[in-house]
């Protein structure tokens, strides 16, 4: 046989068996259907990979920007410190809207300190109420406190206006007991302030006829006590 | 709340390239050169902004901004108090210590009474002075007359027995 007759060659060529055709097409399919899993498995992997890194970025972002924050739950009072010190000296004021600007007034004036006023940031202390530092903002934090976010809600508003109501009120005219319930029950119904209520602690005695008001924050509640006459 | 939750989203939404403005534009007065304005013992450029302030005046010499227009009408009024309620002329002065020593609160506030729990000071008071108001002093909130000398003026170093570190309101006549 010569090696290079192509007759001979073709003929010394192995038929394929029957069923090799098949079993090829059949690995074929499968290797691709396998292909196709793998690649929507990747496919659909990539978002959490990438979503995951997105977050994880933004928590590491964020957590160099954690500033803890509160509103007031008493917005009766302000504390206006003369020191970075909570057990320090401090001016106590009644309720504002603006606890920093109410204290600036007060290094304005020289009652905490003369010559420049110093940064002033507020914030709530361990009773809920403003207190205001003479310091930057993070200095809240630092202290164990909340950094105030500004505003009252509308029944915060309405105690704080209800209490000056009734200053002036009282101040003007002297309330006896009952009388003075009475206006400052009214003035909670005004307001619809349903779950507050008034009451007097002690018994108006013959020294002290006339009412002054008193604000029970936690247990929402409007006292009025007797005081002597104005 | 905490300010992180929103810081996060922001950028979180950032991020995702879904916020391209993270203030809304306010209908804000712009100055027509760069102003430095006062706010909160600090200054800033009102050219760049005005961040928490929400109103301002302007003199000639000088322009303060402040959180609120009802602050900015306080302000603007010579002397107001912060409320109305009166305040006298000099304070009450309690004292964390006695001979009027340590940690000192001052109040003024006149007639209503006046929690000192708000104020971080409850049950501390060990030693006083009146100023010019007479003052009454609780052990409850308005309740329990301490029976000591508070007349206008009057100043104790110690405390009537019984009533040292327990006084939790006052009211300033």
């Amino acid at each position: 046989m010569k090696p290079t007759d192509p007759i001979e060659l073709f003929n010394q060529l192995e038929p394929p068996a029957p069923n090799d055709a098949a079993d090829r097409n059949a690995a074929i399919l499968a290797a691709v259907h396998q292909h196709a899993r793998t690649s929507r498995t990747k496919r659909a992997r990539n978002p959490w990979i990438v979503g995951g890194s997105a977050v994880a970025v933004v928590l590491a972002t964020a957590a160099f920007a954690l500033v803890w924050t509160a509103s007031v739950s008493d917005p009766t009072a302000v504390s206006c410190y003369e020191t970075v010190d909570l057990n320090g000296d401090l001016v106590g004021l009644a309720a504002s809207d603006d606890p920093v600007a109410a204290c600036r007034q007060l290094w304005l004036d020289g009652t905490l300190g003369t010559g420049d006023v110093p940064p002033l940031t507020a914030c709530v202390n361990e009773a809920g109420a403003a207190a205001v530092i003479p310091a930057e903002a993070a200095a809240c934090n630092r202290l164990g406190l909340a950094e105030l976010e500004a505003g009252l809600t509308d029944d915060q508003q309405a105690i704080i206006e209800i209490n000056e109501t009734l200053i002036d009120l009282f101040g003007n005219e002297c309330f006896d007991q009952n009388a003075a319930i009475a206006a400052a029950q009214e003035q909670l119904n005004e307001a619809g302030l349903d779950d507050w209520t008034v009451d007097a602690p002690e018994p108006f005695d013959p020294a002290t006829p006339c009412a002054i008001p008193g604000i029970d924050n936690d247990n929402r509640r409007i006292f009025v006590i007797g005081a002597s006459e104005r | 709340m905490i300010k992180f939750l929103t810081t996060a989203l922001v950028l979180t939404a950032t991020t995702l390239g879904l916020a391209t403005t993270t203030h809304a534009n306010q209908a804000q007065p712009q100055p027509a050169s760069n102003t430095v304005a006062n706010f909160e013992g600090a200054t800033f450029n009102m050219a760049d902004g005005w961040g928490a302030a929400t109103a301002c005046h302007v003199t000639d010499s000088a322009t303060t901004c402040y959180r609120s227009e009802a602050a900015m009408d306080r302000a603007l009024n010579e002397n107001a108090p912060s409320s109305r309620a009166a305040n006298c002329s000099s304070s009450l002065r309690l004292y964390d210590g006695t001979n009027k020593t340590g940690a000192v609160i001052s109040l003024s506030t006149r007639q209503s009474v006046i929690s000192l729990s708000a104020y971080g000071f409850d049950n501390r008071t060990s030693s006083y002075r009146v100023g010019a108001c007479s003052a009454s002093l609780y052990n409850g909130l308005g309740t329990s007359k301490y029976s000591g000398n508070t007349s206008a003026g009057a100043s104790a170093n110690s405390m009537a027995s019984g009533w040292n570190n327990v006084i939790s309101s006052v009211a300033i006549a």
